[in-house]
């Protein structure tokens, strides 16, 4: 990774210090630090040393008073920024205070306030930064206040060389460095598994009873409710939360369920392991269901004893050292980096949702008499979609991705779909599936190619999560009656192997259709049905 | 010292000073006062700083600011 350091004032050994925090990280770092004072130079010359470099990142540090000095022209220059470094991701510091000032408080109660000035200014970068991709502010003002402006500024340092920070400024601007360079990456951890027992509520719900739980709003118990307040937050944002807890299931669930108190409910956890079984096998089960890496998971666990056993039989589970007090809990969640981002997805916001369904189809698939009766209880519904300017992207994503129900593996992009899409010789089918849990989205792709008399089955996928509950049965149908009203007499459909479609060669042959010659044949003869549980529609109402 | 000037040990002279020392430019100077500020739990003033600059200065800083 290659990162580039602007300043007005010395960043060099904050710089090098990122350099090596990201080094353990496994990110290794090339880095380009201009003198200081020649932002201006480095951001405007077209052939500036830092534009040469070509940097993945770029570090804008500018010091508060200088940028408000002209906001126009430093607001112009940010911009500006962004377009000099095209294929760089350029983090810009806000203004903040980083030299003394006299006359406290004439900041705010008059128009020549500096603090004013910069909250202004601030405002008009937020803007700015929001409405380009690749302009993001970092908050200095923050580190400042967390961390207390008298122990990260050195005041003889700025003097010597022009740097405002002493040895813990150094450090705590490396480390708000490297975990903002670290969500830019993607590296944001995806599941926040939780014990239950002084870590979502106070007490221990098997011996002191619900009742007797600490979690309300009364004096010494509203830490609990602060910290589910913060956990909430986070899965409004795409993470997923999990529970590991040694507790008898019911008795958890029921407070969970049934407490007044409770901010989180059934609903929003992903997968939950509550028994008394050894934690780091409950720990993998969990990854195994949740379908992720054990890197992806952060274990919180007021016990420091089961901190120490995951932490050492499961390595690759992040384990932070929770503190003692649960007046603390909250404001440590708020400092830990493992889930920060830039910017949350339609997608982030959703995640939530859809893994709760998913576990409520689990749990209903393995509680139903038969498949059939599961399948009735669901009341999936097959929209058939027309290729247009929404679901041509996904289409052809479903394309690059699907590998395993996919009968040809042909890639499409987009504009190959675009194509086909516009033109007499091709049909194109895409479904999209719900049932009564939530919307699973577009999963399925038909492409036809109608070549004579016969129409040939080019491309056939669905997506893996909707497996087995007869939305291939019904697409395979769709594709056929698309064929015949095309004017086609059949639909001739090939299997081309891969090592990972077995599947696929698994559900054509459960359709028992006639062959030659290495085709698959379906002719208008054929007793063509729709699965009996599904109910299909085209965007505009029933089919 | 030698972490600060980012080479080994037994590569620095005798008697190390900003005089005979490649990597001891004004940078590297910061960041050795840094790490022995932090080392030995001492501060030194703005105007002494700027004349650490050898090791024999630096260790009768030290000790006598430990005093």
């Amino acid at each position: 990774m290659k990162i580039a350091f602007l300043s007005s004032y010395t960043m060099d050994l904050v710089a090098e210090r990122t350099r090596y925090l990201l080094g353990a990280q496994k990110i290794e770092v090339e880095l380009y630090i201009a003198p200081f004072g020649q932002y201006r130079q480095e951001i405007l010359a077209p052939d500036s040393p830092s534009r040469q470099f070509a940097p993945d990142i770029v570090i804008l540090a500018v010091e508060g008073g200088e940028l408000i000095s002209d906001p126009d022209e430093s607001l112009k220059l940010i911009q500006q920024a962004s377009t000099s470094y095209p294929t760089a991701q350029v983090l810009v510091y806000t203004a903040a205070a980083l030299k003394p000032q006299v006359l406290e408080f004439l900041e705010w109660n008059s128009p020549e306030s500096h603090r004013l000035a910069m909250a202004r200014f601030n405002c008009r970068l937020a803007e700015s930064a929001q409405q380009t991709a690749n302009l993001k502010l970092l908050d200095l003002q923050r580190l400042l206040e967390q961390s207390g402006s008298d122990n990260l500024l050195d005041n003889r340092f700025y003097n010597l060389a022009l740097m405002p920070f002493g040895n813990i400024g150094i450090e705590r601007l490396a480390q708000h460095l490297v975990n903002a360079i670290m969500a830019l990456a993607g590296k944001r951890k995806k599941c926040l598994v939780l014990d239950l027992d002084n870590t979502l509520w106070g007490g221990i719900v098997g011996e002191d009873g619900i009742e007797h739980l600490k979690l309300g709003q009364e004096a010494g118990v509203r830490s609990w409710l602060e910290f589910q307040r913060q956990l909430l937050r986070l899965y409004e944002s795409g993470v997923l939360l999990a529970i590991c807890s040694k507790n008898d299931e019911a008795v958890a669930l029921d407070v969970i369920d049934k407490h007044p108190s409770m901010v989180l409910r059934r609903s929003h956890f992903a997968a939950w392991r509550i028994n008394w079984l050894d934690k780091a096998e409950n720990m993998k089960a969990l990854a195994e269901e949740l379908n992720l890496g054990l890197d992806a998971f952060v274990f919180l666990d007021d016990s420091p004893h089961e901190r120490a056993y995951i932490k050492s039989s499961l390595p690759e589970v992040t384990v932070p050292e929770l503190p003692a007090d649960p007046s603390d809990y909250a404001m440590f969640l708020a400092r830990l980096p493992y889930f920060e981002t830039f910017t949350l997805t339609a997608e982030d916001k959703k995640r939530g949702e859809l893994y709760a369904a998913e576990r409520t189809r689990k749990t209903l698939a393995e509680s139903s008499v038969s498949l059939e009766d599961f399948l009735k209880s669901l009341d999936i519904t097959i929209t058939l979609e027309q290729p247009n300017q929404f679901t041509i992207p996904r289409i052809a994503q479903l394309t690059q991705k699907t590998n395993q129900l996919n009968l040809t593996t042909r890639r499409y992009t987009e504009a190959d779909i675009r194509r086909m899409a516009e033109s007499n010789g091709w049909k194109i089918l895409a479904v999209s599936v719900s049932d009564r849990l939530g919307q699973s989205g577009l999963v399925g792709v038909a492409i036809l190619a109608l070549e004579d008399k016969t129409a040939r089955l080019d491309s056939f996928l669905v997506s893996c999560r909707v497996l087995g509950r007869g939305v291939e049965e019904a697409l395979l149908s769709a594709a056929a009656f698309a064929a015949f009203e095309c004017g086609a007499n059949g639909l001739k459909i090939e299997f081309i192997q891969t090592n990972k479609n077995s599947v696929a060669l698994t559900f054509l042959e459960k359709c028992h259709l006639h062959r030659d010659d290495g085709w698959y044949l379906i002719d208008r003869q054929d007793d063509l049905q729709y699965p009996a549980w599904i109910k299909i529609e085209n965007e505009q109402g029933p089919h | 010292m030698a972490s600060a000037f980012d080479c080994s040990p037994a590569s620095l002279p005798d008697h190390p000073s900003v005089d005979n020392v490649e990597g001891w430019d004004s940078l590297n100077h910061l960041k050795l006062i840094l790490a022995v500020e932090q080392a030995f739990n001492i501060r030194f003033s703005t105007a002494k700083i700027p004349d650490l600059t050898s090791f024999e200065v630096l260790l009768e800083e030290i000790k006598s600011a430990r005093h």
